[in-house]
């Protein structure tokens, strides 16, 4: 069951009801059977995966907080070795009866829970439901955000009770999230499947927009699910983690990082970073320390050497910023440029956005010379291919690529504002009743008329799904 | 517990009205097409007003019209033929109508029995995946009319393997959504009650003229399919069906230009006609009833003087050897009379106004309006065979023939209100021609001048005009009762017939 489908559709309104005609003292028994329910129905093949990552993590865990020292560590590197070693095998080395829909998310948080029980920052859960509830979660055993044990456990604990504000919220955000995967995701794929599956018949032009609508897919199709995700947790009562927080308004790559797939990069920061060392050991420590994040960051994603590079390069690129930071500083400061100016700010956003589009052309090639070649032509502008109508050649009629126009821009606002601290969600709730329906019934309407679904449209899933 | 009950009842409302407007969009967004086909159908079927029910496929469709068959017969009857339509097909589309109504007779034609595979989504192995989407979308004119039902279901079952594709049939908002892009006004329209509708009961006309002279294969009757065809299986089950339910049934192979697989097909339904005992018309072997240059649109499917021949045989089949009513002189025919006159409407202006001078020549053999053609001498259409052709047609002698020979000019008069011909070759003059538009006079001088005037106004030189003295081919249209000039071509056959109206 996809998240993006009429199944699920009618699965979370039944699952809502069921989960609160139940006792609360009871409510997370119900919400693990839904949730194992909804795991069966995705991929029946990779429960067995899920339940030995659950009962290792669990038993571990016990382990761990009765013994601590070093029969503690002990058990906490090899059920993290085993966890890792089942996705390595399942992803690097291709054992496919060893792959589960979402491992890498739920081993993720069954790892985080380990290691936080071991920091004693969270003691053991010795309700292996509650545990099981936390590692299968639905909305987010598939492509997280990746929770911490801390911030949810007391919340299955507590169970909260039907809140019709928290619904409604929750339901707005799910709109939101459906829009952008569904209206912009979805729509720029095409256009990115088709110069992408032959990078060499096209022009510079249709590189370098293809490139751009891919940077704006993987944000919709992620942050999409990410919304709907947190959503559907939100109507049951639960509150996620952000996991997008505006990224590609970032002004500089350190900070896009503190805005995309926040669940992964904090995760690696607490988890891989700052056990690293961080930037306690000195300078050089501090960037080799960076780029090892990043190149297992890139390899978590999958198992091609583009996704490593993808992730060296996001190293890099941070290596250099702080090599270059005085450089940078004194230059601003000798041609006393104002770096709070809208202008520079603007030029920082754009200059941000442009490496993080060259970065994901390596994430989204096959191999590395299709990457290079698109690289390479991308600055060949050809603007027959413009005037000629090239453009409509790529998949999308002229009403659908306005369509999509006007939704980015629609995007590129709700971020902005996002960013200045505005709630469209709280705004919209603060209209009067019939102009709340009208936006509410017309964003619905608006959805499942203009976005791509149906037969002919692979509802595959996420992209992140595949990772 | 006053405030939940109150949030119930917002909440409640606000899914009414958002399950409203949801409804009204899968009504915008409907292709309109197997709608506007159906709508007389089920007013019709419902009234108990159809006698026959036409099955087949776009053979059908362009090869039968109710409308003639009412005029010339008095039989109602509905023409359920669909694009593409397998016999498979057609047995569902039976099935479906008799949720409808209970006709006397059944009319199925046989075309396309040769295909022997089970799902037109996988078709055979090597079928293109052009085709198979072609076949899935035609599926459509059938379908998406009727209401979702046990029979639907079933029916999108067995003609359609892929899940995914069947679901495109039995909710079809899930294709049909991506159509907002091409909505139009009469996508609107439908709120209105005024979206446009098959008033021909179901047929289609076609008014074009196969562009090339295409006879098929030469009849042989004993080819037969060398295997039993999942189709052949589905037309007993039609006439099991319909012997079953007390009705009649005339099974027919429609003529067109086919191949040796289509003679084959068309004598083995011949034979599947025979076990049972039921009346088969095969004509594909009646070479003389068509004639393949003027009565196909192209080498499958009938022009509208095809089907007229064709609607006309099986009419007087059906009046020779069935019971059926003439409905001509009950209160049907008040329905009828407004489609005979919309038809009628279409068949003249089609025949004044068409964008194709060499249709518009065969159409003129349908008598809606008067016409006078000249062609200049040395004009390159007289050595176009199929020019000369339909000409022949138009005139029923074979003086175009004699002029095509000499390269001589030739003039041709048809007064269809006066029930007058004139014919002239070469630099022969017709004195004192009755027509609606008073006497006339046709006086060739040279290769570039000629007179045609009427005897009360000799100034008045109807073929001839300075701007037009390349154009080397003229045809006047004027209406049958008076006489008034509706339009007046000069074409140029050199450059593919192109012409200019006056």
């Amino acid at each position: 069951m996809q998240l993006v489908s009429f199944a699920f559709l009618i699965f979370l309104p039944i699952a809502s009801l069921i989960y609160f005609l139940i006792p609360s003292r009871f409510r997370y028994i119900g919400l693990f059977m839904i949730s194992a329910g909804f795991y069966l129905s995705l991929d029946l093949k990779g429960t067995p995966v899920l339940a030995f990552t659950l009962l290792s993590a669990y038993l571990g865990g016990m382990f761990i907080d009765r013994h601590r020292g070093t029969a503690g560590k002990i058990v906490l590197f090899l059920v993290i070795a085993a966890n890792i070693l089942i996705l390595a095998l399942a992803k690097y080395a291709g054992l496919n009866f060893l792959s589960a829909a979402g491992m890498s998310f739920f081993i993720f948080m069954a790892v985080g829970y380990l290691i936080d029980v071991y920091r004693e920052d969270i003691p053991a859960q010795k309700n292996i439901i509650l545990l099981g509830l936390f590692i299968s979660f639905f909305p987010v055993v598939t492509s997280g955000p990746i929770e911490r044990a801390g911030h949810m456990l007391p919340q299955f604990i507590e169970a909260p009770g039907f809140d019709y504000d928290r619904m409604r919220s929750g339901l707005l955000q799910m709109i939101w999230g459906y829009f952008m995967k569904m209206i912009i995701a979805d729509r720029c794929a095409i256009i990115v499947s088709s110069v992408y599956s032959d990078p060499v018949r096209y022009a510079g032009t249709a590189t370098l927009i293809a490139s751009i609508l891919y940077t704006i897919e993987i944000y919709c199709d992620f942050g999409g699910y990410s919304n709907i995700a947190i959503g559907c947790a939100r109507v049951l009562g639960f509150d996620l983690m952000k996991n997008f927080d505006a990224p590609y308004l970032s002004r500089n790559i350190q900070e896009f990082w503190r805005r995309w797939h926040i669940s992964l990069s904090s995760w690696f920061r607490d988890y891989l970073y700052i056990p690293l060392g961080g930037n306690r050991k000195g300078i050089v420590r501090k960037y080799i320390n960076i780029l090892i994040v990043f190149v297992l960051s890139g390899l978590w994603h999958g198992v091609s050497y583009t996704f490593a590079i993808w992730g060296l390069l996001h190293g890099i690129y941070q290596v250099a910023g702080g090599i270059l930071l005085p450089l940078r500083r004194k230059l601003t400061d000798a041609f006393k440029i104002d770096c709070n100016s809208f202008s520079h700010r603007l030029l920082n956003i754009l200059v941000t956005f442009f490496l993080v589009n060259i970065a994901w052309i390596f994430f989204r090639v096959t191999d590395l010379h299709a990457a290079i070649y698109m690289v390479r032509h991308i600055f060949r502008f050809v603007p027959s291919f413009i005037t000629e109508g090239g453009l409509y050649s790529l998949g999308l009629d002229r009403p659908n690529l306005n369509l999509l126009f006007m939704s980015v821009i629609l995007l590129l606002a709700v971020d902005i504002a996002n960013k200045k601290g505005i709630v469209i969600s709280e705004k919209i709730t603060s209209f009067g009743l019939w102009l709340r329906w009208l936006i509410y019934i017309a964003a619905v309407l608006f959805i499942i008329t203009c976005g791509i679904w149906g037969t002919g449209y692979d509802a595959q899933g996420f992209i992140y799904q595949g990772f | 517990m006053k405030d939940r009950i109150k949030l119930l009842l917002k909440t409640i409302i606000f899914l009414i009205i958002l399950c409203l407007c949801l409804g009204l969009v899968m009504i915008l967004t409907q292709r309109k097409e197997s709608y506007n086909k159906n709508k007389l159908f089920f007013e019709e079927a419902r009234e108990g007003h159809l006698d026959v029910l036409f099955l087949g496929s776009s053979h059908v469709i362009n090869g039968i019209n109710p409308i003639d068959l009412y005029e010339k017969y008095g039989i109602t009857s509905y023409n359920l033929g669909g694009h593409g339509s397998l016999l498979k097909e057609s047995y569902w589309q039976l099935i479906r109508a008799l949720d409808y109504c209970k006709p006397e007779y059944v009319v199925v034609d046989c075309y396309m029995m040769d295909r022997n595979y089970d799902y037109i989504d996988e078709m055979y192995e090597d079928s293109s995946d052009e085709l198979k989407a072609t076949s899935i979308s035609q599926l459509h004119l059938n379908l998406d009319a009727y209401p979702l039902s046990k029979v639907k279901i079933a029916e999108v079952n067995d003609l359609v393997h892929d899940p995914k594709v069947r679901m495109q049939y039995l909710f079809d908002f899930s294709i049909y959504h991506s159509r907002w892009s091409d909505l139009d006004k009469d996508d609107f329209e439908i709120f209105r009650g005024k979206t446009d509708y098959n008033r021909l009961m179901g047929a289609t006309m076609r008014t074009s003229v196969n562009d090339y002279a295409d006879e098929g294969v030469a009849y042989d009757p004993g080819l037969r399919l060398p295997e039993h065809t999942v189709n052949e299986e589905y037309l007993m089950k039609i006439i099991d069906e319909c012997q079953r339910d007390g009705i009649g049934i005339l099974v027919t192979y429609l003529p067109f230009a086919g191949e040796d697989n289509d003679i084959m097909a068309s004598n083995s339904a011949g034979d599947i006609a025979a076990v049972y005992g039921v009346p088969y018309i095969n004509m594909m072997a009646m070479p003389d009833l068509i004639d393949m240059q003027t009565d196909l649109a192209d080498h499958g499917h009938l022009s509208i003087t095809g089907a007229s021949k064709v609607t006309d045989y099986i009419g007087q089949w059906l009046r020779d050897n069935t019971a059926l009513a003439d409905h001509r002189f009950d209160d049907y025919h008040h329905i009828i009379d407004d489609l005979s006159e919309s038809y009628d409407a279409m068949i003249f202006n089609d025949s004044v106004y068409s964008s194709d001078f060499l249709a518009q020549l065969n159409l003129l053999t349908m008598g809606r309006v008067s016409f006078c053609l000249f062609v200049s001498e040395d004009s390159p259409a007289l050595s176009d065979p199929r020019f000369r052709h339909l000409v022949s047609n138009l005139s029923g002698t074979d003086r175009i023939e004699e002029a095509g020979a000499t390269g001589d000019q030739y003039f041709l008069l048809e007064d269809r209100g006066r029930g007058t011909k004139y014919e002239a070759a070469g630099y022969e003059s017709l004195e004192a021609m009755d027509t609606s538009m008073g006497l006339m006079d046709y006086i060739p001088v040279e290769k570039l001048f000629r007179f045609l005037y009427k005897e009360s106004d000799k100034d008045t030189n109807y073929l001839y005009d300075d701007d037009h003295t390349e154009d080397d081919i003229q045809l006047i249209i004027y209406d049958n009762e008076t006489g008034d000039i509706l339009t007046h071509m000069y074409v140029s056959s050199a450059s593919h017939y192109s012409f200019e109206n006056h």
